[in-house]
């Protein structure tokens, strides 16, 4: 199940990657393990100015040794992802707000439409997700290309909907 | 210059696990792994590996712990002496909260 490290930053993981998978390894497998790494990467990506100081401190102690601090303000800018410019954070914040609500109204006309439905309840949850990965683009993931972009937002967006999926599906088990 | 027993305040739902991690650290440097089973031992609560990065990183980059070199891929991590200060504060702080409650129990 360490594949799952690979939604964390690659600094971070280059910091912790490798006592996180000894500790993965020696656990079964289990869903509250997935949900816990999951949230883990999310917490990581949404904090990285608590998440990833010694991470990035470190990174960027590496580099000095190595190339005399030459890529020090690419690493503090591209993997720090402080600093956002007041115009960034507001484009973030419309599209997270208003996604929010579009996707909040599609998912009540579905719910009116279908009935009650542990599945479309338990998606109600993605409506609230998916507009925060993509106000993300002009925040933590402004500098990194499009199709790394994309295949954050569809990679995060598939595992919460599986986990939401079979947390219906449990559900309506029950 | 904040109160050494506000250290975890804005931890937010990594205030417990960063409060157990300290409490582990007091007794000797541990590993991830090692911090696990012992937090679980003192305290039945066993934390996921995202869980307890989420509190060891926080507690990192307020120079709680450090983290020591080894040649093992699981590095040890040790209490500082700003982060046994603020444990210790905070220690202090909830025997207070406890001891008004049990005189308000006894009292009830």
């Amino acid at each position: 199940m360490t594949w799952l490290l690979k939604l964390y930053p690659r600094p971070w993981r280059r910091r912790y990657g490798d006592e996180v998978a000894a500790i993965v390894a020696e656990q079964p497998f289990s869903i509250a393990l997935v949900i816990d790494l999951i949230a883990g990467a999310l917490d990581v990506w949404l904090h990285p100015d608590v998440t990833m100081a010694a991470a990035t401190t470190s990174a960027a102690g590496h580099n000095a040794k190595t190339t005399g601090g030459r890529m020090l303000t690419q690493v503090l800018r591209l993997d720090c992802a402080a600093g956002f410019s007041k115009r960034e954070l507001w484009l973030s914040t419309i599209a997270t707000i208003g996604g929010t609500i579009l996707l909040t109204l599609a998912w009540m006309w579905l719910h009116l439409r279908i009935g009650d439905n542990p599945y479309t309840d338990s998606f109600s949850v993605l409506a609230f997700i998916l507009p925060m990965l993509l106000g993300m683009r002009f925040t933590y993931l402004k500098d990194k290309p499009f199709s790394v972009y994309i295949a954050f937002v569809v990679t995060m967006s598939a595992l919460v909907a599986a986990v939401l999926a079979m947390a219906a599906w449990i559900s309506s088990l029950l | 210059m904040r109160k050494q027993d506000e250290e975890l305040d804005d931890f937010g739902r990594f205030a417990e696990p960063a409060l157990m991690v300290l409490i582990s650290l007091a007794e000797a440097p541990k590993h991830g792994y090692a911090m696990t089973d012992d937090i679980e031992r003192i305290s039945g609560v066993r934390f996921g590996p995202g869980t307890l990065y989420g509190a060891i990183t926080r507690l990192e980059s307020r120079g709680l712990i450090e983290r020591l070199e080894s040649d093992d891929r699981r590095n040890p991590y040790r209490l500082t002496g700003l982060g046994a200060r603020a444990l210790r504060a905070r220690l202090a702080s909830l025997q207070a909260v406890a001891r008004v409650g049990q005189r308000r129990l006894a009292s009830a």
